[in-house]
């Protein structure tokens, strides 16, 4: 009997909360037939973590690597990256590209050219990951229109207190306790 | 501090927000042809704009969908409306006027219109449901005929299923009655008689043949009197074989052939009697087109002529209706002459008079007897082509003025097989414009040939040993030399137009600004036209060309002197040169061996559309794309757009008012892709470097009206684009223009990450630009955006931007757009410097940046720029609709002297301080003297 109770109240709160999806990030070198896993990756509107990252390894004359995700549809997209940038000593970052509907669409990948100190949580045996959001373009900062009531009137604002009209009972309040313990300090 | 005032002086001139055109400019450097498109067998005539008018004008629904009065004695438009927005007909037009009257009646998709004949003005409109079929005109003039005399429309409309005929008020365009026909035929077409209304049904058969069914209908209440059907079900298997049902004549007739063409037959619509006419066979040929050319006044007698086309010849039969027998009877023959020929019939009270227009003369005659009224031999059609090809009349009206028994004049519009129509007088040609240029899908920019092979010249001196070039130079002096004589006669010339200050523009041989750029224009009339840019009043070469693939990229210059059309997939690219228009048999080998050393230079990623998403392929190793960007799947892709490919930079950084340095990010390789999602009313922009496949940039607009053009472009470190929104809590209903710069750092001095590198590849290190976006709300759409080009790219750029309902191009330049304006502020002193200043939401675009100045340039979906030789100008060519060409300086014309600049005044003045110098030198040396030795 308690727990359906509980769950109608705990629903929305976990629906609030951002749901957690995952995605497999691979390395495609030029040369190979199909790629293999680099990474796979939890994320959120907001974050992303590295859950799991698998080294790359390949020919020594390989040029060329593609990192790249499968799409729910089954198609391919990635970006190319030199080979070399997937070495051990580098500061890897995958980007997660994400729409206005938090869905996945491109990756991207960047090397740092100074390994700097790796930043909290995010990082695992080299491999950050960061995710972009696709922000909404930018619209002329235009005045606000006007906004009527019912009336056909622009609507006033109230005249905000000031600031002893809002608090005189407090300060009342301090006064009134200053009195009576300076009347008691005289007892 | 001296300084500082110099620059801040110096670069305020230098960066003033560039007027477009000059006074003494317009009309001069620019050109128009605005045109109307190709104009159509049924829809053209000439006509009386008003009744009493002693001119008459030549009106036309072409196939672009342009209605517009022509005035035949220059060739000029007088009025122009365009009823196709997209600038096609997907389905057929219509165009009728009444005798004596001053309205034309118009019928395209569903819409039925109706235009004063003389300014072009609409006077109603009636949109059907479905499209229309037919739009003719009530000649009869019943009690209820109203109080202006004007004549009333008939209209049939409506899909395969549902037709409908209705009778429009001429005056208003009030349905006076309709009639349904739901019997599920196709409607095919109206006609009236003096008495009746004929609508004629095509219904198909199970076996797939059609039967015309005639409805007859009574004009003043829309009842249906009658009913048949003609057995035409042995011939007809589809509609083409109708050749013409007869639109207002004393007698309507019906005329239909089988497949093979090789039986005419002709009924008269109102009686059930089919006469039939066995079509000799020419020879080995197989006639290939039957027309019928047929009065189209109810008081014209009822004759009419059939003309018959094979590949290579053509004649034509007179036949008379008797209309007490209801009886065809055929008249006489017209000779077999070879080649194609057109007919126009015209009518002169109720005689009718056919006129005959072949490659070599003008004919007319009289459609009573075969006697020939008149003969004109045509000395030329005065359009340009190629050698070799023979130019043909397609189509022809014509209009002819009877003294007695004689012709006194006669004047026909005729279109060539050139694409141009032209208007003979007797046999002189008038005037031509050039109609074929209104289906332009593809034109690209070149130099002339001579320009090209100096060039080549000079490159393989260059490239080879001494002795052997100081031979070859010897050489060409020696072939120079041959020129000295034609050069001697025209030096007088040239020195007095010298003197004079007009030599500006000179022909293409002595082209030294670079103006006269040769423009090739591709045309869905299967021709290839040719126009100098310094000299459009003439059409340099005019070509046929084979099947093409109908892209805006189909033509291209590969090599200077060159141009290449690329044909349907399967066939290889053809070659032109760009001088004579003659086929070369493939690129000059100079310039392959040129194409081969830039191969090698770089290894080349080539990236296309495919299966809705862009991929990138090695082109050294295809095997599988490198990269690849696929859309979200309820995205689709509207628009991709790269740097030019000649867009070189004078600067790598952008100099600040106090001379620190903000580093632009310049990468040759990026691509702007847009996608539009239709759902959820959203446009998608990615800006992604096209070597890696990584975003460079992207932005996302909501609430996005997609009917509306999304344009965009890119240059040098920046991008643009347009849209119309919607209204929304976040924006207001508008037109908007966002303009993004990006550089390699916005801390000045420091190019960030890329700071040592002197070459980089953006797969080894692919530091992400920094973005400044500007947005502005502007009054238009704009339906097609580009940059000016020039040679170096010291000038300052513009954006050149299509405004398609005001019909106008205009120039914005850059400065005004620049995303590094203040907001909020007004602009620091070293902000000014720079030329920046406070920026405003709102872009009003400035009457000075209207390129097109007073013309109308209507329908023009490409702009072209290409720079000339000299720094200062862009070379500026659009087409759509109408052809428009221009030159632009966007930081004035500082390189060349003005038109306003007057060499001879100059030279008087000099000659004039010389004079006096010489004559005041004795006055003041004798005073001096006196000077020292007087002492008074």
């Amino acid at each position: 009997m308690l727990l359906p109770i509980l769950l109608v109240f705990l629903a929305p709160l976990a629906l609030s909360a951002q749901t957690q999806r995952s995605v497999d990030v691979f390395a495609w070198p030029l040369s190979a037939s199909k790629p293999t896993t680099l990474a796979h990756i939890t994320y959120n509107s907001t974050s992303a973590s590295v859950q799991n990252y698998i080294a790359p390894h390949f020919a020594a004359d390989e040029e060329v690597v593609r990192i790249g995700f499968y799409h729910p549809s089954g198609s391919w997209s990635g970006v190319a990256s030199a080979a070399s940038n997937l070495a051990a000593n580098t500061h890897k970052t995958v980007q997660l590209y994400l729409n206005t509907d938090h869905d996945l669409y491109h990756v991207g990948f960047k090397v740092s050219p100074v390994a700097s100190s790796s930043k909290s949580g995010n990082s695992k045996d080299g491999l950050n990951v960061e995710v972009v959001r696709l922000r909404p373009g930018q619209m002329p900062p235009l005045s606000k229109p006007v906004q009527l009531n019912a009336q056909g009137k622009v609507e006033e604002k109230p005249v905000e207190k000031s600031f002893v009209q809002k608090y005189w009972w407090a300060i009342v309040g301090v006064l009134v306790v200053q009195i009576v313990v300076a009347a008691m300090g005289k007892d | 501090m001296l300084a500082r005032l110099l620059i801040l002086a110096v670069s305020s001139l230098l960066l003033r927000p560039a007027l477009a055109v000059f006074a003494d400019e317009a009309w001069n450097i620019d050109y128009h042809y605005a045109l109307l498109g190709e104009p159509q067998q049924d829809t053209t005539f000439f006509h009386q704009p008003y009744a009493g008018s002693r001119a008459s004008l030549v009106y036309t629904l072409s196939n672009k969908g342009a209605l517009g009065a022509v005035n035949p004695r220059d060739g000029s438009l007088i009025w122009r409306q365009l009823l196709a927005s997209n600038g096609s007909t997907s389905t057929s037009t219509f165009l009728r006027a009444g005798e004596n009257a001053d309205v034309l009646f118009s019928g395209i998709a569903s819409q039925a219109a109706a235009w004063s004949a003389g300014d072009g003005r609409l006077v109603w409109e009636v949109n059907v449901a479905g499209d229309v079929k037919d739009v003719e005109i009530l000649e009869l003039s019943d009690g209820s005929a109203t109080a202006s005399g004007s004549k009333d429309a008939l209209v049939l409309s409506g899909s395969d299923s549902h037709a409908l005929v209705q009778r429009l008020d001429g005056a208003t365009g009030t349905v006076k009655w309709q009639h349904n026909l739901e019997s599920g035929d196709i409607p095919y077409q109206v006609s009236a008689s003096t008495t009746q209304v004929f609508a004629i049904l095509l219904h198909k058969t199970m076996l797939g043949y059609y039967k015309i069914k005639v409805l007859s209908l009574d004009p003043v209440t829309g009842h249906k009197t009658d009913e048949y059907t003609l057995s035409s079900e042995n011939e007809l298997t589809s509609t083409d074989g109708i050749i013409a049902v007869g639109a207002n004549s004393a007698s309507p007739i019906i005329a239909w052939t089988d497949a093979t063409h090789s039986v005419l037959k002709v009924n008269i619509i109102g009686t059930k009697q089919i006469a039939s006419f066995n079509i000799e066979k020419s020879g080995e040929e197989a006639v290939q087109q039957i027309q019928i050319h047929a009065p189209h006044h109810s008081t014209a007698l009822a004759h009419f002529l059939v003309h018959f086309q094979t590949a290579t010849s053509h004649w034509a039969e007179v036949f008379h209706i008797d209309l007490k027998r209801n009886k065809i009877e055929k008249a006489y023959d017209l000779p077999k002459l070879s080649g194609k020929g057109a007919f126009a019939t015209s009518t002169s009270d109720a005689n009718v008079y056919f006129t005959r227009v072949t490659d070599g003369e003008v004919i007319a005659l009289s459609s009573a007897s075969h006697g020939v009224l008149g003969r004109w031999p045509i000395a030329g059609f005065g359009v340009a082509s190629v050698p070799g090809e023979a130019i043909e009349p397609i189509r022809a009206v014509s209009e002819l003025s009877i003294k007695g028994d004689l012709v006194s004049a006669i004047r026909t519009a005729v279109l060539l097989s050139t694409g141009d129509w032209i208007l003979l007088r007797e046999g002189t040609s008038v005037w031509h414009r050039p109609e074929g240029l209104a289906g332009t899908f593809s034109a690209a920019f070149s130099v002339p040939a001579p320009v090209e092979s100096f060039v080549e010249k000079l490159e393989k001196e260059a490239s080879i040993n001494p002795v052997q070039a100081y031979i070859l130079r010897i050489k060409r002096h020696i072939e120079d030399l041959q020129h000295l004589p034609a050069v001697i006669v025209t030096l007088p010339q040239r020195f007095i137009s010298g003197f004079l200050g007009t030599s500006a523009d000179g022909d293409i041989g002595s082209d030294s600004f670079g103006f006269h750029k040769i423009i090739a224009c591709a045309t869905e009339g299967g021709r290839l036209i040719a126009l100098d840019a310094g000299a459009p009043d003439r059409i340099l070469w005019n070509r046929k060309i084979g099947n093409v693939a109908l892209t805006e990229s189909a033509l291209q210059s590969p090599a200077l002197g060159v141009f290449s059309l690329a044909g349907t997939p399967g066939i290889g690219p053809q070659y032109f040169n760009a001088s004579s228009g003659a086929v070369l048999p493939g690129l000059p080998s100079t310039s392959l061996a040129k194409e081969a050393a830039d191969s090698d230079i770089s290894q080349g990623i080539q990236f296309t559309l495919e299966n809705g998403g862009l991929q990138a392929y090695d082109t050294n190793a295809r095997q599988s794309a490198l990269w690849s960007f696929a859309p979200m799947p309820n995205e689709r892709i509207i628009g991709l757009v790269s740097r030019p490919v000649n867009d070189p930079v004078a600067s790598i950084g952008k100099v600040l008012g106090d001379r620190r340095v903000l580093y632009k990010y310049l990468n040759p390789n990026l691509a702007l892709l847009t996608t539009a999602d239709d759902k959820a009313k959203s446009v998608n922009l990615y800006l992604l470097d096209t070597i890696s496949g990584s975003i460079m940039h992207s932005s996302s607009h909501q609430g996005i009206n997609l009917d509306d053009p999304i344009s965009s472009t890119m240059s040098e470190n920046w991008f643009a684009y347009s849209f119309t929104s919607d209204a929304s809590p976040l924006a207001p209903k508008g037109h908007y223009l966002v303009v993004g710069e990006m550089f390699e750092s916005l801390v000045p001095n420091d190019r960030g990450p890329l700071s040592a590198t002197t070459n980089f590849s953006t797969l080894d290190l692919n530091p992400q630009p920094f973005t400044l976006v500007h947005s502005y709300q502007i009054p238009e759409s704009l339906s097609h955006l580009t940059v000016t080009q020039t040679r170096q790219g010291i000038t300052s750029r513009a954006l050149l931007a299509v405004l398609a309902d005001s019909h106008a191009i205009i120039s914005i330049p850059y400065m005004a757009l620049d995303p590094r304006r203040p907001v909020d502020r007004d602009a620091t002193t070293d902000e000014q410097m720079e030329g920046l200043f406070r920026y405003a939401p709102v872009l009003e675009f400035d009457p000075k940046w209207y390129l097109n100045h007073r013309r109308e340039v209507a329908g023009i979906k490409h702009v072209l720029t290409t720079p000339a030789l000299i720094e200062s100008t862009s070379i500026v060519f659009a087409y759509g609709l109408d052809v428009f060409g221009t030159r632009l300086s966007p930081s004035f014309s500082f390189d060349i002297l003005g038109k306003d600049f007057n060499k001879f005044q100059m030279l008087a003045t000099v000659a004039a301080l010389a004079v006096a110098t010489v004559g005041v030198a004795p006055l003041v040396m004798r005073k001096q003297i006196n000077m020292r030795w007087q002492f008074t």
